[in-house]
């Protein structure tokens, strides 16, 4: 429980009392006691760390603008980035930008992820495929080297 | 007349270098060093006619990337057709799953036929 601010401007805890899902704000006026505020807090993280072009560059071949291909590679990097943004918060890294990508192997693994999931389309548990060329490759199989380059999932301890 | 030493490697050796002069197809005879999409250069089928003239088939394997999907298989048609294209004797052309090591490639198999001599 929040018990006020000592001298230095430090703020100041009762440990004792565990307040969960507790979010602490600041009444921006004069001469103010605490007050509990009542509300809904509501926020959306839109991360893009890794754009389109760069899972193009990864599976080797550019889509036709505007087509279906098109529209599900859009969904596929929003998800990508999305699932990769919230892999890695639930691990505990606390990553500063949704603009910026943190690390070079956490793009690589956003892009290979956007490329697994664009991929699988139409596929249940292996990817569809022209009978006499199919390797029955079991779809989800790049996703061990997709968590190791999120550096997911590790034991986190908030 | 007397029969050309290690015949059968040097035949083998020219068909690999004929597919080597194709621009836009990446060749590898080595199975340690496939880097697909590219072609690979099976090992070769001898029918001897006589101690000094031999046919010689080559299996050229055109080994895609990914899934075998449309997008897949255009390219291996892609890179088949330079073959065609480069007039070296194909005769045959056939998709196919390839086993290098232990890992599949969706692929095409095309046949090139060459007569060998002194």
């Amino acid at each position: 429980m929040f018990t006020g601010i000592d001298t230095a401007g430090d703020l100041q805890f009762n440990t004792s009392v565990l307040i969960p899902n507790q979010v602490l704000f600041a009444l921006t006026a004069n001469d103010l006691d605490r007050t509990a505020a009542a509300g809904t807090i509501t926020y959306t993280l839109t991360c893009t760390w890794v754009s389109k072009a760069d899972v193009e560059d990864w599976l080797g071949f550019t889509v036709t603008p505007a087509s279906s291909d098109d529209d599900l590679l859009t969904i596929a990097v929003a998800a990508a980035n999305a699932y990769a943004y919230r892999k890695r918060q639930e691990a505990g890294y606390f990553d500063a930008s949704l603009g910026t990508v943190p690390s070079q192997d956490v793009r690589l693994g956003t892009i290979m992820y956007a490329g697994a999931l664009y991929r699988e389309r139409g596929s249940i548990d292996q990817y569809a495929s022209f009978d006499p060329l199919a390797t029955g490759t079991p779809t989800g199989g790049s996703m061990g080297q997709i968590m190791r380059l999120l550096g997911v999932n590790r034991a986190a301890v908030y | 007349m007397t029969a050309t030493v290690d015949a059968f490697r040097l035949g083998y050796d020219n068909v690999v270098d004929e597919l080597q002069t194709i621009t836009g197809l990446t060749v590898f005879d080595d199975p340690r060093n496939l880097n697909p999409p590219c072609a690979f250069v099976d090992a070769p089928v001898i029918r001897m006619n006589s101690n000094l003239v031999f046919d010689m088939t080559v299996t050229v394997r055109i080994i895609g990337t990914g899934p075998a999907d449309y997008k897949c298989l255009t390219k291996l048609l892609e890179l088949a057709d330079l073959v065609r294209r480069a007039q070296i004797g194909l005769t045959d052309v056939r998709p196919a799953v390839t086993t290098i090591g232990a890992q599949e490639y969706a692929s095409y198999e095309l046949t090139i036929g060459a007569k060998i001599g002194p």
